[in-house]
């Protein structure tokens, strides 16, 4: 094919997705592009049973067999020692983290249901979370995502054992906040990296570094009084009505695993 | 058709080791399929496979037409454009375009989202695209000779 022709079809392609974005807009939609994901989805989840299963095999089979002299078994020895205390370090590690989800549960009058993270958003844009548990759960849409250690975010699509979790710092999030010290609201917003930007406070608030953020309520989808973050920057640009103040959440986002879904 | 295949099954393997993986940022593995398939198979469908994986990399964000579409179909055709213009191809020149293409990949999903979703990244660190484009490159260094091998 000539150039010329190559050139012509790419323009067409180009031009037809360009008319395609025009008339629908960028919207994320629910549900209609979930079958796509599925095959994803499902492969993230055949990863983690892979994963769990070939670690259970090298440490208990591969590193013993072969082992001809008592020297050699007892290196091996000691290395399958040190990999079963590992392993009770982390189940420790786990039950530790369990144990909390459960005191959520007995605290919290919202609890709906535990659930394990299987996979994440594949792309650097969005932070979106799935989870291994869905409809069959008594999850449904607009339920709020938390850990022990503070608010994740809430729940977006839902199918009938999978739900994805929109994190507060995803650049769609916006959570109704308020400075505990201070008692004064305003909206916190992902910003798509590890941070959130909290808008609205005004300039004569005297705000802090490490000042705790916990949800307002007023957004009709948080519950009140969820640890979100801490301050982390404060700045007073020129004449700006308001302040520009960055919050880390409480919870670090990167390494959640196991989450706890509330309803409202 | 058969090829066409298998890479499409690659790509799922990739955005599903993207998803599992890498808890912070990803590498785009993507990328380095479409730039490897456009290199083998020549522009047009080099863009084709460009298009059906931006497809699936948007749905797995929940877009049904988003800007991986047109982004990656920009790197399907014009890698092969590229390779075109020299006589010889090596390591070295796969993985220097591949770190340029990472670098307008991100220019161009970011503009297409900005101007068609009005979501702004102006507040968003540096760091995650760096990042981003220094983990894709370090990819296409590590599937670089598998593929190679396979196409040989």
């Amino acid at each position: 094919m000539r150039q010329r022709n190559r050139f012509f079809i790419f323009i067409s392609v180009i031009a037809l997705t360009f008319a395609l974005l025009t008339y629908q807009g960028i919207e994320r939609e629910e549900g209609i592009s979930l079958p796509f994901t599925h095959p994803v989805y499902l492969l993230s989840g055949i990863y983690s049973h892979i994963t769990g299963k070939v670690e259970d095999f090298f440490e208990r089979y591969v590193f013993i067999i072969g082992k001809v002299d008592e020297n050699r078994r007892l290196i091996e020895r000691i290395r399958v020692i040190e990999q079963e205390r590992n392993r009770y370090i982390e189940a420790e590690a786990e039950n530790r983290r369990l144990r909390r989800l459960l005191a959520l549960k007995t605290k919290n009058p919202h609890f709906v249901t535990a659930a394990e993270v299987i996979a994440r958003d594949p792309g650097n844009w969005f932070h979106l979370l799935w989870i291994d548990k869905g409809l069959n759960d008594g999850i449904k849409k607009d339920m709020i995502a938390v850990s022990p250690d503070g608010l994740v975010g809430r729940v977006r699509d839902v199918l009938d054992e999978r739900a994805s979790i929109m994190l507060i710092t995803d650049v769609n999030s916006a959570v109704a906040v308020r400075i505990q010290q201070s008692r004064v609201d305003g909206i916190l917003e992902g910003r798509g990296d590890r941070m959130t930007f909290l808008k609205y406070i005004p300039r004569d608030v005297e705000v802090e570094q490490g000042q705790r953020v916990i949800t307002s309520g007023l957004d009709g989808i948080y519950p009140e009084g969820i640890l979100v973050g801490y301050i982390n920057s404060i700045r007073k640009e020129g004449e700006s009505f308001f302040q520009e103040i960055t919050v880390r959440p409480a919870q670090d986002l990167n390494r959640v695993e196991e989450i706890a879904i509330l309803r409202r | 058709m058969k090829r066409f295949s298998v890479y499409l099954v690659l790509a799922l393997f990739a955005l599903s080791i993207q998803a599992t993986f890498f808890p912070h940022i990803r590498p785009d593995l993507i990328l380095v399929l479409v730039c490897f398939y456009s290199l083998r198979e020549g522009q047009i469908k080099g863009m084709a496979y460009g298009a059906l994986t931006g497809l699936l990399m948007d749905s797995a964000s929940g877009f049904i037409i988003g800007p991986n579409i047109l982004s990656k179909s920009v790197v399907g055709f014009y890698f092969n454009r590229i390779r075109q213009k020299f006589f010889l191809w090596n390591v070295f020149l796969n993985t220097l375009f591949i770190c340029l293409f990472a670098i307008i990949d991100i220019i161009l999903v970011r503009v297409i989202l900005e101007v068609f979703s009005g979501l702004s990244f102006a507040m968003r660190s540096p760091e995650v695209s760096i990042l981003s484009v220094i983990y894709t490159t370090a990819g296409s260094l590590i599937i670089y000779p598998i593929l190679k091998e396979r196409q040989s």
